[in-house]
């Protein structure tokens, strides 16, 4: 007998043989409705995926002026805090930026804020609220502590994307993902709806960085997961016919234990350059490749460059080489820099300062290239504000020149 | 989707209350008492704590209950409130062993074997069904009551009834999981208890 229960009758204890066979029966027909009803995900490796932009020639490169430019994402004081923007070009040839503000970080007054740079303006909108704990609450029904990390993309369809991080239980290890998309750049948004992603309550999976696209329709998005272990993660989103989410899946790269907010950068139609942050005690950017369109990976491997267990970007330019943005310091955010490699990230060529301040925070960036070719940088600048750099190749190799010629003896 | 999970608050607070009420009223309570319960659960699940109702805070920390924890939510409130055993020992046995012996290899096989990802599994639909099909048809051939929880899920599945898309979800579940080692280990340790006092002559008689 089992505890705290009474002893069944006899009656109750096996199914009759006519039962059994109406049980099996009712259990084939689940089954094939189960079957009948398919599926529309993949679970193959993508054929491939979208070609970065065409590369073009030292010769052909239109845009051989110098070019950089600083300015702000968010007014003064909009919030006492902000960090974590991400930043996309839009089909339209606008950029729009996305952040998190409020009292601090993981405060409930906390919201994700949009602001939209015009193609044909120079300065960047006043922010718009997008979401809140309260919106979250209401569009998720459930209860939401606070909202974090956000990513937004258009999807090679024109559709914009944006996934969020919310908190229902505990810190930001109690994570999940929600989707939402717009089919008008950002200007109206569909509902949120909820990813379940972990078997255990579907707690910790959280995103910071923008995706890979498959030739297939499927969207690579690079996310990581916190609670007792750390590791990245695929989540591949399939969109349906009619733009919304289809299905969606997550692979867990549980070998590269102790990395997190994986950063993609394709490199062709099937390589993938992923860079990660280290929070282990070795403070060393990693890198892993992806030979099959990012769905397995090799195992990590160290960079010589350090990482203060901060989040890096990285974009693939269009005369074919890298470019990093990273905190070039091992315990601290208090510097920003550029670094470009010529060789799919063997070795790295120091490149321009974006910003070095002692004892002051400048983390967490996001690139961008726009139509022209012009590359955008933001990042959280002392937690106060959202800056805006934009630049062009012309000046990156300018500015690696210069480095080049300081460093040398 | 939300009606489903009202639904399943209800059933488990009404089964709680009846539960409760078995214990104040020893000679159980009339027909017309227990339906009050249930319409008591309804009023609690929207019952709003800090302007959020009970439904939503249950949903909220666990949003994806599996088929094997409502099917026994449902047997509790079966016994409680219509007073029948739906279940024997066999099943009994049966859910705890599966509950205990799933979400072990769920949630712990990564200590072991870092590079398998087994909750991928869950989302081949087709491998998934095919498997719980084929141990729903399994129990049930062998007069599993407990196997018709199976059924459920599969059910459930091919109607993405939870929010999850994930075939594993619907038959586990971190709670289902404790409760499951909870009850083996009683299990266990009553048998160890009774073999303790009845000696080994006893064990050789029997």
């Amino acid at each position: 007998m089992t505890p705290g229960l009474p002893p069944a009758s006899p009656a109750c204890q096996r199914l009759s043989p006519r039962a059994r066979v109406g049980g099996v029966l009712l259990a084939l027909g689940a089954l094939a409705f189960a079957l009948g009803r398919g599926g529309s995900g993949e679970s193959v490796a993508p054929p491939g995926i979208q070609a970065p932009p065409p590369m073009l020639s030292a010769a052909g490169w239109t845009d051989a002026v110098p070019h950089f430019a600083r300015g702000w994402v968010s007014p003064p004081a909009h919030t006492p805090s902000v960090h974590g923007s991400s930043l996309c070009a839009l089909p339209s040839g606008d950029l729009l930026a996305i952040w998190y503000g409020g009292s601090r970080e993981g405060g409930i007054d906390v919201a994700l804020y949009t602001s939209r740079l015009p193609a044909a303006s120079g300065s960047w909108t006043t922010p718009r609220l997008e979401m809140d704990r309260v919106m979250a609450q209401q569009e998720l029904d459930r209860v939401i502590k606070k909202v974090g990390n956000a990513v937004i993309f258009p999807d090679p369809r024109g559709l914009l994307w944006m996934v969020f991080v919310s908190v229902s239980v505990g810190g930001w290890s109690g994570s999940a993902l929600n989707v939402r998309t717009s089919a008008d750049e950002g200007r109206t948004w569909s509902s949120s709806e909820r990813l379940t992603l972990n078997p255990f309550l579907n707690l910790s999976t959280l995103v910071r960085n923008k995706p890979i696209f498959a030739r297939d329709g499927r969207i690579g998005l690079p996310v990581y997961h916190e609670m007792a272990a750390k590791f990245p993660q695929i989540l591949w989103l399939t969109p349906g016919a009619d733009g919304r989410l289809a299905d969606y899946r997550v692979r867990n790269l549980l070998g590269q234990a102790g990395l997190i907010q994986p950063a993609l950068v394709p490199l062709d139609e099937n390589r993938v350059l992923m860079l990660l942050r280290d929070r282990s005690a070795d403070r060393l950017m990693r890198l892993a490749l992806s030979q099959d369109a990012g769905w397995t990976w090799s195992e990590a491997r160290h960079t010589d460059l350090p990482n203060p267990d901060a989040a890096v970007d990285g974009l693939r330019l269009r005369d074919g080489r890298i470019l990093i943005v990273y905190n070039h310091a091992s315990r601290s955010r208090e510097n920003l820099r550029l670094a470009v490699s010529s060789d799919q990230g063997r070795t790295w060529r120091a490149g321009a300062v974006i910003e070095e301040t002692p004892w002051e925070e400048y983390s967490y960036p996001t690139l961008a290239e726009d139509r022209q070719g012009r590359i955008h940088l933001t990042y959280t600048w002392r937690r106060e504000r959202i800056c805006h750099v934009s630049f062009n190749i012309a000046w990156l190799d300018q500015r690696s020149l210069a480095q080049d010629r300081a460093n040398s003896p | 989707m939300v009606g489903f999970y009202v639904s399943a608050v209800v059933l488990l607070l009404w089964a709680g209350l009846a539960a409760a009420g078995r214990r104040l009223a020893p000679h159980g309570f009339t027909l017309w008492r227990r339906l009050l319960l249930g319409l008591v659960a309804a009023g609690l699940a929207f019952l709003a704590l800090g302007g959020v109702p009970l439904w939503m805070r249950a949903f909220s920390f666990h949003s994806n209950p599996s088929l094997p924890l409502l099917g026994l939510g449902l047997v509790a409130w079966a016994r409680v409130v219509l007073e029948r055993d739906w279940f024997g020992s066999a099943d009994w046995l049966a859910l705890w062993g599966f509950g205990a012996a799933a979400g072990t290899v769920l949630y712990l096989h990564s200590l072991v074997a870092t590079d398998l990802d087994m909750y991928f599994w869950g989302w081949e639909r087709g491998l998934a069904a095919s498997a719980l099909g084929a141990l729903a048809v399994l129990s049930i051939a062998g007069g599993l009551r407990a196997g018709l929880l199976l059924v459920a899920a599969l059910a459930a599945f091919g109607l993405d009834a939870l929010e999850s898309r994930n075939a594993w979800d619907y038959v586990i579940d971190p709670i289902y999981w404790l409760l499951s080692l909870g009850m083996l280990a009683a299990i266990w340790l009553r048998a160890a208890r009774r073999a303790r006092r009845l000696g080994p002559t006893a064990a050789v008689h029997r």
